[in-house]
């Protein structure tokens, strides 16, 4: 053995090691005492833990076999430390203990380890929070899932319930409008609230069905063509009763822009209107209900094919805070519980407007000052659109010029009468409670005709006359009255305004504006028929109307040579052949003088050079006012 | 009379062998967590009415199996302390099988499960949390607080002895 080598391993690892020999009972034989004192009296069992904690296996050893205790922290004699200890039994009564100080070893590796630790005990806990935040997921898709559950059985238990319930409501309503129909004046009051309670009944279910099926996306809107004024109006005039009951003003206005015709589902917008202008009456008690219509602003989008229809129920009730105004588009909420304590209701109008407007891809806007009253503002893109034939043909109106009527009337029942009766005739009414508001009408324009009562609230029938006639407001004016005496009209030099007596005849009404509709003075063309044959396509009407710019002189001139030559004959066939083009632009006027030539002309009558001469000068006039027309057309 | 007892402390690392031997020893704690390598002997005479017990503590550094503990660590143990984190599943997920290997091993050795950490539970949280260990502890302890650590090793210094 190389001495020398086991001299340097000595000296290497002799300061950090240390044997101690003992016997059985602890006691030291032998030590080199390099670490620390070994003890020279006392038991090694008493005096260090370690051998305290061992002595019963250390007694029970075989001789010549050993244990190994790597790594252990503790205090020997006072030097506290890590070491490694290997304890031999030498013989039945002889123990050694080799002792390894490793304490600068075990230091170093120690934060090796803590570190080690520190990242397992954390991935642990970032595992404990991904598993919870599975499970939570889970649980709040679960919940979400009861929830959706829960609220399918609610609807389709409402829906159940609703449709059970609104099936014999019909026919309570239905029974109990016959049965007020026909009942003597003593029964009367009685059946007409079995009624009216009936329809709020069936009113209620009405929405909680319909709020079921919108809830479930299960209504399927049926757009097609509907003159707008008269469901307007009509769904307005519903409501006339039970405000005029209260002494509220409920006014309709339709500005003259809006379209005759719109294409949506007239059902379902009926419904809105109910559902806004009914919340109006329930909360308003002093003041006005307005229901207007319009064409809001183009948005920048010109190109698109959809008016901007605009519909807005106004009113000056009891209006609500911005905290009240939040909840009343919840399902079954109301704007706070006093609300249902002192108006019932089921909480569902709004949201079945909401509902509806969304399915419409329309918006809907809401103002509200408690005290000052609410408005709310739908803006719907409908497409414009064009009765079908046979309806049209059904609404044509019986009138030329008269078109728009203004009904000022506070009867409500002759207010509904007149309207129904304007309406079969193709006519577009409007009505209106009072002389103010029917002045204020007058003056925003767009009417042809004023059906006025005489005697109203407010500004009567005669007062509402003198205005017109010191505003200007020039149009024809039927005042309905109880007396007969024409003298209540003022004079009026265009003899504008007649009288009727009431009661009003249906055919004594219509006699009396056919009268007013051939008074006033046809216009020289009138495009209308061009638009309706044409379809409004502006190149063939623009063609059509180049045509007749071009050949109608020709025209006319031949007529004037062929007067010259005396040829009645040609004359005849020339005016038969002209009178197509001039009924294009709706040129009456000539195509009476036309119709003049082709029928009664005779030779030398002298009427035939008047008619001729007022041939050339008016259509000169129609072809200066067609070129007009043209270029506003073409935009130029 | 003093009788000497070999206690060994097993469980997983972090769950507080450690802190549960500081407090009961030195009456001490520490937030820090400081890993244990290999083992630290500590030693305290408890008290009994009959004797005085000298208990010489080995807190055996944590693993997730006694297996994986030297075996002569565990020589000549007269009783086990065996911890559970509370705040960790880990650490207690397979304590029925280990302890019941740590029973085959060590036999006739008392041994006392204790779940640590109660104080970061709430009274009903810690029932709900009992519910689910594999076996009933013997304690839920706190070094933090030092609530029933005393309790724990005079109870196993009384079935040791």
């Amino acid at each position: 053995m190389n001495t020398l080598i086991i001299q340097e391993k000595l000296a290497y690892f002799h300061h950090r090691s240390q044997y101690v020999v003992f016997n059985n009972e602890g006691l030291v034989q032998d030590s080199c005492h390099t670490l620390f004192a070994a003890p020279v009296s006392g038991s090694l069992y008493e005096q260090i833990p370690f051998m305290e904690a061992m002595q019963d296996t250390f007694l029970q050893l075989p001789v010549g076999e050993d244990i190994s205790f790597l790594c252990i922290q503790t205090d020997l004699m006072g030097r506290e430390g890590y070491y490694n200890f290997y304890i031999k039994r030498q013989s039945e009564d002889q123990l050694k203990w080799f002792i390894y100080d490793l304490t600068e070893f075990y230091s170093y590796l120690q934060p090796w380890q803590q570190e080690r630790n520190d990242q397992a005990i954390a991935g642990e806990y970032l595992r404990i929070q991904q598993k919870a935040a599975t499970l939570e997921k889970k649980l709040l898709k679960y919940r979400n899932e009861e929830l959706r559950r829960m609220e399918q059985m609610k609807t389709a238990f409402f829906s159940r319930v609703s449709h059970e319930m609104r099936t014999p409501l019909n026919s309570i309503v239905g029974l109990a409008h016959l049965l007020s129909q026909q009942a003597n004046p003593a029964t009367k009051p009685p059946a007409d609230a079995l009624e009216a309670t009936a329809r709020h009944l069936a009113t209620i279910i009405n929405d909680v069905l319909d709020w079921s099926k919108l809830e479930n996306d299960s209504i399927e809107l049926d757009p097609a063509p509907f003159l707008v004024r008269p469901l307007v109006q009509n769904t307005a005039e519903a409501f006339r009763p039970a405000c005029q009951e209260k002494g509220i003003i409920l006014s309709v206005q339709i500005a003259t822009d809006v379209p005759d015709c719109l294409v949506g589902d007239a059902t379902r917008l009926t419904q809105i209107l109910y559902n806004l202008i009914g919340n109006a009456t329930k909360f308003t008690h002093q003041g006005e209900i307005t229901i207007a219509t319009k064409i809001a602003s183009p948005e920048n989008d010109t190109d698109t094919p959809l008016v901007p229809f605009r519909l807005s129920v106004a009113d000056t009730g009891i209006g609500m805070t911005p905290e009240e105004k939040k909840r009343i588009a919840t399902p079954y909420v109301q704007a706070n519980p006093e609300i249902h304590k002192q108006y019932g209701g089921t909480g569902l109008g709004l949201s079945i407007v909401q509902k509806l407007v969304s399915q419409m891809n329309g918006t809907w806007q809401i103002s509200s000052h408690p005290g000052r009253g609410t408005r709310v503002t739908i803006d719907l893109p409908l497409p414009e659109g064009t009765m079908p034939t046979v309806e049209f043909e059904q609404n044509v109106p019986a009138f030329q010029h008269i078109r728009t009527v203004l009904i000022a009337e506070d009867d409500i029942i002759n207010q509904k009468v007149v309207s129904q009766l304007l309406l079969q005739w193709g006519l577009h009414p409007t009505a209106v409670s009072d002389g103010q508001q029917a002045v204020e009408q007058l003056r925003q324009g767009g009417y042809d005709l004023l059906i006025l009562d005489y005697q109203m609230p407010i500004m009567d029938g005669a007062a509402v006359l003198a205005t017109i006639q010191q505003e200007s407001l020039a149009l024809p004016v039927i005042v309905l009255s109880g007396n007969a005496d024409p003298a209540i009209l003022p004079s009026c030099p265009d003899n504008l305004f007649h009288l009727l007596s009431k009661p009003i005849l249906p055919d004594v009404l219509q006699e009396k504006i056919t009268f007013l509709d051939q008074q006033i003075p046809a216009p020289l063309v009138d495009l209308a028929y061009l638009r309706q044959i044409t379809d409004n396509q502006p190149e063939v009407m623009a063609d059509l109307m180049r045509t007749f710019v071009q050949q109608a002189p020709e025209v006319v001139a031949r007529i004037q040579h062929l007067w010259q030559e005396r040829d009645w004959a040609e004359i005849r066939k020339a005016a038969h052949k002209a009178k197509p083009g001039f009924q294009y632009i709706g040129a009456t006027a000539i195509t009476q003088i036309l119709d003049h030539l082709e029928n009664e002309t005779q030779p030398h009558d002298q009427r035939a050079e008047v008619s001729i001469r007022q041939l050339a000068e008016k259509t000169q006039q129609a072809v200066d006012q067609i070129q007009q027309e043209l270029r506003q057309l073409l935009g130029e | 009379m003093t009788v000497s007892k070999k206690v060994i402390l097993l469980g997983h690392y972090g769950v507080g062998k450690s802190s549960l031997t500081r407090r009961f020893v030195h009456q001490k704690f520490s937030e820090q967590y400081s890993t244990t390598i290999g083992v630290t002997i500590e030693k305290k005479v408890v008290a009994l009415p009959e004797c005085e017990v000298s208990m010489i503590i080995w807190d055996i550094a944590g693993e997730t199996s006694h297996q994986k503990v030297p075996h002569s660590y565990k020589l000549g143990a007269h009783g086990v302390i065996y911890v559970v984190d509370l705040t960790r599943p880990n650490t207690f997920q397979a304590l029925g099988t280990e302890i019941l290997n740590l029973q085959k091993h060590l036999p006739n050795v008392p041994i006392l499960v204790i779940g640590n950490k109660k104080d970061l539970f709430t009274e009903k949280e810690r029932t709900d949390l009992v519910k689910q260990l594999p076996l009933v502890p013997f304690a839920l302890s706190s070094a933090k607080t030092g609530e029933n650590v005393d309790a724990i090793f005079t109870e196993l210094a009384k079935e040791m002895v």
